[in-house]
C-alpha cells in the first residue's frame, strides 16, 4: 500500500517462526491484500486466518503439468533424443515467483544425468478457472515435471528394450571427466558422479538380491518391482545474467556483524521455514571465522534489519546465502590479517591462518586470537582503518548448482486389492560438501515423505463444474507415519567447483527424484501385465482401472 | 456458560458459549497458544492435548466438555528440572523442522509412553497415525520417541548420530 | 470453523436426560463421543438448536460377560474395547477393527454406543455388529427394549432409535462351539473410512462343520449389509474351498456400492469379493 504511494521505506515486515513453506507461501495471496485494505479503511489490526478447506480450495496449486514424452535410443539403448510437450495448467493467474526469463520454469533440466544432445521441449500454459497455479512446489521453477518425464521415460524404454534399468542408466550416464558439461538446452553442470551414486545406493539395497527375490515371487504370481531414478537437480538461482524477479538480480545476501566480545550476530535476505539456518549459516561462518558456532545468532525475517535478499525458495539458500555469508566472513577474515599484521608487528604475508586465530609462520607462539583481533577493532586498529568488524556480501552466483541422486524404492503390490506396501526406499543424494549432516538428512527425510505424496497420494480433484471435490485432509490424503517407510539415507560428496564452500543445495531433491522410483518401481511391479507407464498418483483404484480397461484382470500372470 | 478447569496444574475459570472449540478457549482465552490448528477436521492431530491424561484432538471437542477437567497442553512439559523427556527426545534427534505439528506430536506421544513405555517402531508410527507432519518424513520423530522411552525408563539412550548407508 | 449457535446441556442421570430429550424434541441431538457430530456441526451439515451432553451420566460406560452375552455400555470408548481383556480373549473382531477406525485420540473419545447410533454406513462397527449378532438396547422415558442390529439400520443416517431414546448397550451372544470372528477394511491411508469393509463371525462343531456365521459389510450399501447369502453359502459346509469362494462372490454382488472417490462399483465388489474370503479364512484360523 505504502509501496504504491511511493512509501516503500515505511512499512516494515516481520515474520517470526512461520510454519513450513514448500512453495505454497510464495504467491500473494488476496487475504492478505484485503486485511491490509480493511486495516487502513476501519484503523484498526486486522488478522486474516486462513482455515484448510480454504487453504485447499483456494491457494495456489502446483505441477498440474501434462507431459507427453517421447525418447528415441539405439536397439542396445544408447540415448538419442528426448522430445517433451508440456500442457500446463496455471489456474486463473500465475502464483509462482517464476525467474523472469523461464516462463516455464527450468523444465529444460529435463534431459536429465544422461549422455546425449538432441532434445527438443515445448509447452503451452492455458489459465483455468482454478485457483493460481504453477507455484514450484518444493521444486525449485518446474524441476520435479521435468525430471519425472525423463525418469520415467528412462524405464519405459529399459522396460520396451528389456534391459535392466541400471545398466541402462550406466551406460547413458554423463561421465565424471565430462563435466562441467554442457547439456543440450544449454545449462553447464557444475559437477557430479552419477556412477559412484548409484553404485552405492544398489550396493546398501541389495539390488542384485532383489531381483532374484522379483524372479521367484514373479514364477508364483506375486507382484514385486524395484525402481530406480537417478536425478539431476538445477538450484541456486541465479546467476544475474540469467535470473531476476520482474528485473531484480535473483543473488541473496548476508550481513556478519561481531561485537567487541566476540560474539556476532548475522543476519541475511533468505528467511528459514524450518530449514535450520540458523545452525547452518552458523556454521558456515564459525567455520569461516573459527568463531563458536553457539557465539553467532542469526536473524532473518525483518525488512527494517535484513539485508536485501530475494529470500528462501528452491532451495538457494545455502547456495546463495550460504555462500554469502561465507564471502562475508572472508571479507571479515582479511580485516583480522590487517589487524594481526598490525598488533604482531609482520607483514600480512608472514601470517597463517588456522580456524580461530592468526599466528606468525615460523614462530606459532606469536599469534592473535580472532576475538583478540576483534576486540582490537574496536579498541586498538591501525590509523587509517575504519573501526567495527562487520561485514556485508551480496552473493551472486557464476552459475547455478546441480544436486543429484540415486534413489531406489522397493514395492509390494497386492494382486487382489492392488494396495501398493513401499517396503524399502533407499537415497544417495550428493549435494556437494555438507555442513551439516543432520540437517541435510532430515530435510532428505522429509522430502522424500513429499514424494511419495503426489506419487501415490496426493491429488486436487474436480468435478466438471469446477467445484473440489477434496477439501479437506480427510480426502486430500497427505501420508502419516504409517504411509512413510523407514527411509534410508546416505551420500556421495562431489563438491561444486564454482560454491564458495563447494556446497550445493539439497532441500528439494528428494521431493523431485522419489516420484520416478516410486512410479518405476509400481510399473515394475506390474510389467508381467505388460505395463510400461502410468500416472501418478498411482492408487490401487487406478491400478484396478487401468488393468480392467485393457480386460487384464486376473489373467494368470505367473511368469 | 462458566467453566473452570485446571491447565497445567493451574485452575482457569472462563466464561464460553457452547460453541467454542476447546482450542480456541486454550488459545485465545488461555493465550497458550502452543496447541495449533491445523485442519479443522480432527485429521492432522497439530491440536492434540491431553484431557485427564487421554489425548485428544481439541479442535473437536467442545469448551463446555471438559468443564472440571485437567488440561494438560505442550506448554506444561517443562518444568524446574528441565525438558519432559520427549522434549529432549525432539531436540536431540532433530525431530522438527517448522515446529507446527511438534506440540501435538509431543503430547500424543506422552500418552503413547505413558501406556506403552517400550513401544515397536511399528507401535510407534500406529501410534502417532493421528498426527501429520509435512517436513521430518516422520523417521527422525520415531528416533525421538524411542529416546524418550529409554530415558523414561532409565535404560540406555540410543544414539542420536544421523546414520547413513 | 465453529459450529452455529445452541443450547448445551449435561445431564448427570439419564432420567434427567431422556426427560431433555422428550420436551426438546426434534430439536436436540445427543452429544455422545462427538467425533462425527461435531466435525458435522462445524462443516454446518448439522446445526442442532440443543445438545444432550450424555458424556456426565454415570454407568453406561462398561465391558462384562453377563449369562450368555457380552454387553458393551454405549459410552464404552473405542479404546475401552481396544484394552479389555475379556475382548482380546473372544473377541479379536474388535481389535480388527478398532486399529483401522480413525486414530488413537479419536478412539479415546469415539464411543461404541455413538459409532452405531450415527446410522453412518462408512462407520465400521455396524458390520462388526452384523457379524456378532449383537442387540442393541434402546431406552425411552418408560420402558427399554432391545433390538435386533439387523432391524436397527433404517435408512441414510437413520437408526430404529426414536426421538426422546438412547442408546444405552449392545449386547452380543457368546457363541456356543469354537468361535472365531475378523475384521478388515480396505483404506486409502490409515485413518480413512473404508473403501470396502467386511466382518465375518464363524462358529464351528467339532467336526469342522460351520454352524453359525454372520457376515456384514462396511460402507457398499446405502445401509450397513448383512451378507445372508453369503452366511448361507457356508452353513452346514465344512469351510472348503469353494465353499468360500461362493460366500465371496455373493458377497461381491448382493451389495450395492456407489461411485466416489475411494473407487468404482466394479473396484468396490472385487475389495468385497477379497476381503470376504480372507476374513472368513481369517475367522477360521481363530476359531481353531
Amino acid at each position: 500500500m505504502a509501496g504504491h504511494a511511493g512509501q516503500k521505506h515505511k512499512i516494515r515486515v516481520v515474520s517470526p517462526d512461520i510454519g513450513g513453506g514448500f512453495g505454497g507461501k510464495v504467491p500473494i495471496y488476496p487475504g492478505y491484500v484485503i486485511a491490509i485494505a480493511v486495516s487502513f479503511l476501519t484503523g484498526v489490526p486486522i488478522k486474516w486466518v486462513e482455515d484448510r478447506s480454504e487453504n485447499l480450495q483456494a491457494d495456489s496449486f502446483a505441477r498440474d503439468y501434462h507431459i507427453k514424452a517421447e525418447i528415441a535410443a539405439t536397439k542396445e539403448g544408447k540415448i538419442q533424443a528426448t522430445r517433451f510437450k508440456v500442457l500446463a495448467d496455471h489456474g486463473y493467474t500465475d502464483a509462482s515467483a517464476n525467474p523472469s526469463k523461464f516462463p516455464t520454469g527450468l523444465f529444460s533440466i529435463g534431459t536429465g544425468s544422461y549422455d546425449y544432445d538432441t532434445a527438443y521441449m515445448e509447452a503451452d500454459a492455458v489459465y483455468t478457472n482454478k485457483p493460481p497455479g504453477g507455484v514450484a512446489y518444493r521444486c525449485s521453477f518446474r524441476v520435479t515435471e521435468a525430471v519425472h518425464a525423463i525418469e520415467t521415460v528412462v524405464d519405459t524404454l529399459a522396460l520396451k528394450i528389456g534391459k535392466d534399468p541400471a545398466q541402462l542408466r550406466f551406460e547413458n550416464f554423463i561421465k565424471k571427466d565430462q563435466f562441467p558439461w554442457k547439456s543440450p538446452t544449454g545449462w553447464e553442470y557444475d559437477s557430479g558422479d552419477y556412477k559412484a551414486g548409484l553404485e552405492k545406493a544398489m550396493k546398501a539395497i541389495d539390488y542384485d538380491g532383489l531381483r532374484e527375490e522379483q524372479v521367484e515371487k514373479r514364477k508364483k504370481g506375486e507382484l514385486m518391482g524395484i525402481g530406480i531414478s537417478t536425478f539431476t537437480e538445477i538450484v541456486g538461482a541465479g546467476p544475474s545474467k540469467d535470473f531476476d524477479i520482474l528485473g531484480i538480480k535473483m543473488f541473496d545476501s548476508a550481513e556478519i556483524r561481531v561485537h567487541p566480545t566476540g560474539k556476532a550476530i548475522a543476519r541475511f535476505g533468505t528467511k528459514s521455514q524450518g530449514q535450520g539456518h540458523e545452525t547452518t549459516y552458523a556454521q558456515i561462518i564459525a567455520e569461516e571465522l573459527g568463531i563458536p558456532a553457539e557465539n553467532i545468532q542469526v536473524e532473518e525475517g525483518d525488512t527494517d534489519t535484513a539485508p536485501y535478499g530475494l529470500g528462501t525458495y528452491a532451495s538457494r539458500s545455502t547456495p546463495t546465502a550460504g555462500a554469502a555469508a561465507a564471502m562475508a566472513a572472508r571479507k571479515l577474515r582479511d580485516k583480522a590479517k590487517k589487524i594481526a599484521a598490525y598488533l604482531l608487528e609482520v607483514s600480512e604475508d608472514d601470517l597463517e591462518w588456522e580456524p580461530g586465530k592468526f599466528s606468525v609462520k615460523g614462530a606459532p607462539e606469536k599469534s592473535k586470537t580472532i576475538q583478540e583481533l576483534v576486540f582490537a577493532a574496536y579498541t586498538n586498529h591501525p590509523q587509517g582503518m575504519e573501526a567495527g568488524f562487520e561485514a556485508t556480501h551480496y552473493y551472486d552466483p557464476p552459475n547455478l548448482t546441480f544436486p543429484n541422486g540415486a534413489y531406489i524404492c522397493v514395492v509390494d503390490i497386492d494382486s487382489d486389492t492392488f494396495e501398493i506396501n513401499v517396503r524399502r526406499f533407499v537415497a544417495i543424494d550428493d549435494c556437494g560438501n555438507i555442513i551439516n549432516p543432520m540437517i541435510v538428512q532430515g530435510q532428505v527425510h522429509g522430502g522424500l515423505t513429499q514424494g511419495i505424496a503426489p506419487a501415490m497420494y496426493e491429488e486436487l480433484l474436480y468435478d466438471d463444474d469446477g467445484n473440489i471435490l477434496n477439501g479437506t485432509l480427510m480426502d486430500y490424503l497427505v501420508p502419516t507415519a504409517v504411509e512413510s517407510p523407514s527411509w534410508e539415507t546416505g551420500h556421495t560428496i562431489t563438491p561444486s567447483p564454482h560454491h564458495p564452500i563447494g556446497a550445493k543445495g539439497v532441500g528439494e531433491s528428494p521431493t523431485v527424484g522419489a516420484p520416478p522410483a516410486i512410479a518405476n518401481a509400481i510399473c515394475d511391479a506390474l510389467k508381467p501385465y505388460g505395463i510400461t507407464h502410468m500416472n501418478i498418483p498411482i492408487t490401487p483404484f487406478k491400478i484396478f482401472k487401468t488393468l480392467q480397461e485393457k480386460g487384464l484382470l486376473d489373467t494368470d500372470l505367473k511368469i | 456458560m462458566e467453566i473452570k478447569i485446571k491447565l497445567n496444574g493451574t485452575e482457569m475459570t472462563a466464561d464460553v458459549e457452547p460453541r467454542t472449540l476447546l482450542v480456541h478457549l486454550i488459545r485465545e482465552k488461555f493465550s497458550s497458544t502452543g496447541t495449533h490448528i491445523g485442519c479443522d477436521t480432527s485429521s492432522c492431530g497439530a491440536c492434540t492435548i491431553l484431557i485427564d491424561g487421554k489425548s485428544a484432538k481439541s479442535c473437536t471437542i467442545l469448551a463446555v466438555q471438559v468443564n472440571g477437567k485437567e488440561i494438560s497442553t505442550v506448554e506444561g512439559l517443562l518444568t524446574a528440572e528441565g525438558l519432559h523427556p520427549i522434549q529432549e527426545g525432539f531436540k536431540e534427534n532433530h525431530a522438527l523442522h517448522c515446529g507446527f505439528c511438534t506440540p501435538g506430536m509431543m503430547m500424543r506421544a506422552v500418552e503413547l509412553l505413558e501406556k506403552n513405555p517400550n513401544p515397536s517402531e511399528d507401535e510407534i508410527r500406529w501410534g502417532i497415525s493421528g498426527n501429520l507432519c509435512r517436513c521430518t518424513g516422520y523417521n527422525n520423530i520415531v528416533s525421538a520417541i524411542k529416546y524418550a522411552s529409554a530415558k523414561i525408563r532409565g535404560a540406555e539412550l540410543p544414539s542420536t548420530e544421523p546414520k547413513f548407508v | 470453523m465453529i459450529p452455529s449457535s445452541f443450547e448445551y446441556s449435561a445431564p448427570s442421570t439419564l432420567d434427567e436426560a431422556l426427560k431433555m430429550l422428550n420436551e426438546l424434541g426434534d430439536e436436540a441431538k445427543i452429544l455422545a463421543g462427538g467425533h462425527s457430530l461435531i466435525p458435522m456441526m462445524k462443516l454446518r451439515f448439522a446445526e442442532p438448536e440443543h445438545l444432550v451432553d450424555i458424556n456426565n451420566i454415570p454407568g453406561l460406560s462398561y465391558v462384562k460377560e453377563e449369562g450368555e452375552y457380552l454387553i458393551i455400555g454405549a459410552m464404552t470408548r473405542e479404546v475401552e474395547l481396544e484394552e479389555s481383556d475379556i475382548v482380546a480373549a473372544k473377541f479379536p473382531i474388535f481389535l480388527d477393527a478398532a486399529k483401522l477406525i480413525a486414530d488413537p485420540q479419536v478412539r479415546n473419545w469415539g464411543t461404541i454406543g455413538g459409532n452405531l447410533a450415527h446410522g453412518d454406513v462408512a462407520n465400521d462397527h455396524p458390520a462388526v455388529m452384523i457379524a456378532l449378532d449383537a442387540e442393541v438396547e434402546i431406552t425411552g422415558q418408560n420402558e427399554s427394549r432391545w433390538v435386533s442390529i439387523n432391524e436397527f439400520f433404517m435408512g441414510f443416517y437413520t437408526t430404529a432409535v426414536q426421538e426422546g431414546e438412547i442408546l444405552t448397550a449392545i449386547r452380543i451372544p457368546n457363541a456356543s462351539g469354537k468361535n472365531g470372528n475378523s475384521y478388515h477394511k480396505n483404506e486409502r491411508k490409515v485413518g480413512d473410512y473404508a473403501t470396502a469393509g467386511v466382518a465375518v463371525n464363524i462358529t464351528l462343531d467339532d467336526s469342522g462343520t460351520c454352524t453359525a456365521v454372520g457376515i456384514g459389510l462396511t460402507n457398499v450399501n446405502p445401509t450397513p449389509l448383512k451378507a445372508e447369502r453369503s452366511e448361507q453359502a457356508l452353513i452346514g459346509t465344512k469351510l472348503d474351498d469353494a465353499a468360500i469362494a461362493n460366500a465371496a462372490q455373493y458377497a461381491s454382488e448382493d451389495c450395492k456400492p456407489s461411485d466416489d472417490l475411494r473407487g468404482s462399483v466394479d473396484y468396490k465388489r472385487r475389495i468385497v469379493k477379497t476381503l470376504t474370503k480372507r476374513m472368513i479364512i481369517k475367522a477360521m484360523e481363530r476359531a481353531n
